[in-house]
């Protein structure tokens, strides 16, 4: 067959296929559908456009083949990856990559390291999928190590009653050794008991001012005065302990996989978990149970290589703060009120709170008796400026120093809404969709219902309340602390005040030692903080820097 | 460059006569789907050459129209994209515009052992249906010509 020679040129307008002969290739040409020719027809000028001897670009300044990283290799191993998806992997190893980019043309090297770029972000959206399924599988480990950890404490448990009873000194009845001295408690069927002490965690120095639960990876974090802030994992042991903070810790709450914290050193600072395995080794165990998570100590960054972002502008000591949704509010010193966004660390608003509170006629009562509160709050923490506050989605409630309960829209910045009912500074507050409820410095707790706007419930204690925790059930209950060694609970459909003083049900004595048998919290110690928001869980720091975990 | 005959770089046309598995295929639907609309261009390869690989007429149709998109947007995949529109071409019967194409990249890559392969091919399909072409036309003319002279004869 006659061949032409292929060293036509591209931009050649006809295509000719004499190779075949004449007559052959008017059939061909006629008979056998030319795509070109189809599309044409159909009035399709996009195929017509594809011809390669049309374009303005000709194809032979195009960078040449084996330059770039083939399609067809990647191809391939997407496919194989697809099989295996527990590891996934990167279709050319980073030396391959770097010998292939000194072969490409300059110019074609942004879009090479583009599409790189691009298979790094897929690499690392699959990793993070592996990571959370590994997390899960975790998490569900960790589950069964606690209840094969509270089957063999209940078993030792009735080991040492059979004992007893074998022994000729009955041992006392459960019952008797629950009975408390607090002329407030009762015993009722439908309150609800702390059925057991399940964790101590101890290891502050000082007081307990700050704490929150992850019942997903099954973890406490507390700050404290001592400007620490440690977290606690689900068999008891210290996991870690992060001195990241120059003053003593306001806040602290898990976050998605971080850990956020404030202090009255005006900065509040994201901390990602799963960094902090490589820094810190497993600082304190326990001797009785093993520790959950065994950590490597590989490389040792320093500390602030976790800290993910911190959030700094605020002129005086953050005293709350709340994260939720992609936006952090935090409240301080320095008397405004700062929206965050937690993705890239930018301020989004701050809010001035002292023209707001600075209305003379409503601002007589709260002059009235009681110091005048220092904008940082109390020593033990409590307090300041904006003692509390609380946000859902656009609407934001804080408790500040004059006694009031505002409640603020945030896409206005204004408030709509202030309710007076404390003589002193508002400690804390929480509020879900039904009812608020706050506790202040001058020994009441009030429950108040939004839909009616007032006041519904005021409890009295005698002694500042510190910390109020909302629990949602088909009415409103709440735990308080009131600078006392006892937990307070308080019910709206029954208007019961119950305050426990020590724990029924015991672990067994081994575990926690006799000192602190019999009570919630040494009678010494003062409970700072209650943190209640897991269906069953509740946790309890006081000032000795004990933290406790009971179940409900 | 040496690379561009190694068998890892360019496929050998007989590669796209072999199709993937439906699961295989809806796995790289799935993918592309799920980066759309900003897809990457090894994504919308993959789909592309999934398709062109399968046996439906519209599948590779698809194909061959996201090929060209790759072959338009990204300037410096073009060569690769050029033999992969040829191999589509190919297989939908389009010997013209394949040709066209696989003499492109040949009049570029003259030592590419894959063009090349590809050119011999699309050569022999060509001549095979030239020749059944030519022996249906054949055929068609004689048939013609039976039916005239039974006509005329019929009105002698």
């Amino acid at each position: 067959m006659r061949r032409r020679s292929l060293g036509r040129e591209p931009e050649s307008s006809t295509y000719e296929h004499a190779s075949q002969g004449f007559l052959v290739g008017l059939i061909n040409r006629v008979l056998f559908r030319n795509g070109a020719l189809i599309g044409l027809l159909r009035g399709n000028p996009r195929l017509l456009d594809s011809r390669p001897s049309k374009r303005p670009t000709p194809l032979s300044i195009s960078t040449p083949l084996g330059t770039t990283p083939s399609l067809l290799s990647g191809f391939n191993s997407f496919l194989d990856h697809e099989h295996r998806p527990q590891t996934p992997g990167l279709e050319q190893s980073a030396e391959e990559f770097d010998l292939m980019l000194r072969n490409t043309p300059a110019d074609v090297v942004p879009e090479v390291l583009m599409e790189r770029r691009e298979e790094y972000n897929e690499y690392l959206r699959k990793l993070e999928s592996v990571r959370k399924d590994v997390v899960r599988r975790l998490n569900e480990v960790d589950e069964r190590v606690l209840a094969a950890v509270g089957e063999r404490a209940d078993i030792e448990s009735r080991l040492a009653a059979i004992e007893g009873e074998a022994r000729h000194e009955p041992a006392p009845p459960l019952s008797d050794r629950a009975s408390v001295e607090s002329e407030d408690v009762y015993e009722q069927d439908d309150v609800p008991r702390l059925r057991r002490l399940v964790h101590v965690f101890a290891g502050h120095y000082s007081g307990v001012t700050a704490l929150d639960y992850d019942p997903v990876a099954g973890v406490v974090a507390s700050g404290s005065l001592d400007t620490q802030v440690r977290v606690w994992d689900a068999s008891g042991a210290c996991k870690y302990v992060i001195s990241g903070h120059s003053d003593i810790v306001r806040g602290v709450q898990f976050y998605e996989r971080f850990l956020l914290t404030a202090s009255n050193d005006s900065r509040i600072r994201m901390w990602d978990l799963s960094l902090l395995d490589s820094v810190q080794p497993v600082a304190c165990a326990e001797p009785t149970t093993p520790p959950v998570t065994p950590t490597i100590c590989r490389r040792v960054p320093p500390l602030d290589l976790c800290c993910e972002s911190t959030f700094t502008g605020h002129g005086d000591a953050v005293t709350c703060f709340q994260a939720r949704a992609g936006t952090l509010l935090s409240g301080s010193g320095d008397k405004t009120v700062r929206e965050w966004d937690l993705a890239t660390g930018q301020l989004r608003q701050a809010i001035d709170l002292t023209w707001a509170t600075r209305d003379p006629s409503k601002s007589v009562r709260a002059r009235r008796g009681g110091p005048a509160c220092v904008a940082r709050g109390t020593d033990g923490g409590d307090a300041g400026f904006v003692g509390a506050l609380q946000f859902y989605e656009c609407a934001l409630a804080t408790g500040t120093a004059d006694g009031a309960l505002r409640l603020w829209d945030l896409r206005t910045g204004q408030a709509h809404r202030q309710l007076f009912g404390h003589a002193q500074a508002v400690t804390s507050l929480q509020f879900d969709d039904r009812s608020v409820v706050t506790g202040s410095l001058d020994g009441t707790a009030v429950l108040w219902d939004l839909r009616m706007g007032r006041a519904v419930q005021s409890l009295e204690f005698g002694a500042p309340v510190t910390s109020v925790q909302l629990r949602r059930g088909l009415a409103p209950e709440c735990w308080i602390a009131a600078s006392d060694c006892m937990l307070h609970h308080y019910r709206s459909a029954s208007m019961q005040r119950v305050a426990y003083a020590s724990d029924y049900g015991l672990l067994s004595d081994a575990l926690l030692g006799d000192a602190l048998l019999g009570d919630a919290h040494a009678p010494g110690a003062v409970v700072g903080r209650v943190y209640c928001q897991d269906g069953d869980t509740l946790l309890s720091g006081d000032s000795e820097g004990i933290v406790k975990l009971w179940k409900i | 460059m040496s690379n561009s005959n190694d068998e890892k770089y360019l496929p050998y046309a007989a590669d796209a006569e072999v199709s993937l598995t439906a699961e295989e295929l809806l796995v790289l639907q799935r993918q592309y789907e799920r980066e759309f609309p900003r897809v990457r261009i090894q994504t919308k390869f993959n789909y592309a050459w999934g398709l062109i690989k399968s046996n439906t007429k519209r599948e590779q149709q698809l194909g061959v129209r996201l090929m060209q998109e790759i072959y338009q947007e990204h300037a410096e995949r073009q060569r690769e994209c050029v033999y992969y529109l040829a191999i589509g071409h190919y297989k939908l019967g389009e010997y013209a515009s394949a040709r066209v194409f696989v003499e492109q990249l040949l009049a570029l890559e003259p030592e590419n052992a894959q063009a090349k392969c590809l050119h011999k091919l699309i050569d022999d399909r060509v001549s095979h249906e030239g020749l059944i072409g030519l022996a249906l036309s054949g055929g068609a003319l004689a048939l013609v010509g039976i039916a005239a002279a039974a006509f005329f004869r019929r009105s002698k």
